[in-house]
């Protein structure tokens, strides 16, 4: 009898930590987590920290905005 | 199963519930769906860093922006804000060569993502990512043009922000520093189905591409020696010569200096401690 409520209360205890676990797992499957390709691709821009540049004399004379 | 343990569990299967349900969205481009479009524009531009914190540190002190972190899983991302009003994105570069620097990466309005790949495809560009469905964003894919430029193609699905060039420490401009002005002006004409305009300003060529009746982008042959080409965007000050001491002072480096031979020193180019490149401009120009 002890035996039976004891192995009870431990089906219990794991349905409690295992339904969360699976509900998680399910979850972040069924809706693609929208984080996971952010940054994928992304190569990084060209002035490293390593990079030395000169800009040439004469090219650049501002943006035009309208 | 007694009480307790019958509450406990339905405590904790409806927390898991809920934070399935409410995180997995990524941030919208707009404060409120705007159902409007401005195809051809730019309309949200996020920075690629290799260290937020550093990044972070730096817009606030210079720009006074505000960074949100989203509830993000096992890649971050910020929201950008100016006086609460969202502007942009940031997130971390993991994949980067260790050579590269920040970035900003511009996201440019379209009616349709896989009419603009089409366009990328037959003009010798290359698609890096997607299309993808973002919810909450919309469809986009990572393009880079045939100089390696990098940009995203984004059809949002709460529509377009508006456009406001009047606020400062917000954005003014888009800009193209190209290794083959030609060929650049070609392709993004043909991605955006626009028409380009020459310029010359002081005897300095500028092609304005258009669209829809509106200046969207600019292009100039790349000043810069030994760099590939690149987006150069334009942020609108009110007091030039400050923002540019405050920008050195927490780490810039300076690539043009304001000058009085270049829109009566009105402009500068700084790369941020990352290395991502970003113009200061006082706006209008005073005559």
């Amino acid at each position: 009898m002890i035996n039976k409520i004891n192995m009870k209360k431990v089906i219990m205890i794991l349905l409690l930590i295992l339904i969360p676990v699976l509900l998680q797992i399910s979850c972040s499957g069924y809706v693609a987590n929208p984080y996971s390709g952010v940054g994928i691709g992304v190569s990084g821009g060209p002035y490293g920290p390593h990079t030395t540049t000169t800009i040439r004399a004469g090219v650049y004379g501002g943006g035009y905005y309208r | 199963m007694n009480l307790t343990i019958k509450f406990f569990a339905f405590l904790v299967i409806s927390v898991v519930l809920l934070s399935c349900g409410g995180e997995q969205k990524f941030p919208s481009i707009t404060e409120t769906p705007t159902s409007t479009f401005t195809y051809g524009q730019v309309v949200w531009r996020e920075l690629a860093t290799p260290d937020p914190g550093v990044s972070e540190e730096f817009y606030k002190k210079v720009f006074g922006w505000t960074f949100v972190k989203s509830a993000g899983n096992d890649r971050e991302y910020w929201l950008i804000k100016n006086n609460g009003k969202s502007i942009g994105g940031m997130f971390q570069l993991k994949d980067k060569n260790p050579e590269a620097g920040g970035e900003w990466v511009c996201s440019i309005s379209v009616p349709s993502v896989s009419g603009a790949i089409a366009s990328v495809k037959a003009n010798g560009g290359k698609v890096i990512l997607g299309p993808l469905d973002l919810e909450g964003r919309g469809k986009l894919a990572l393009i880079n043009d045939q100089q390696k430029a990098q940009m995203i193609i984004l059809h949002s699905v709460s529509g377009d922000p508006v456009q406001d060039r009047t606020i400062d420490n917000q954005w003014l401009w888009s800009e193209l520093w190209s290794n083959d002005v030609a060929q650049s002006e070609n392709f993004y004409k043909s991605l955006i189905n626009g028409t380009s305009e020459k310029r010359k300003d002081d005897n300095r060529e500028y092609t304005v591409i258009e669209s829809n009746g509106e200046k969207v982008l600019g292009i100039i042959e790349n000043p810069a020696e030994n760099v590939r080409s690149h987006w150069l965007q334009y942020i609108k000050v009110k007091d030039l010569n400050s923002v540019f001491e405050k920008a050195k002072s927490s780490g810039a480096r300076v690539l043009i200096a304001p000058s009085p031979e270049i829109r009566k020193g009105t402009v500068a180019v700084l790369l941020d401690p990352t290395g991502a490149p970003f113009a200061i401009q006082k706006w209008p120009i005073e005559e």
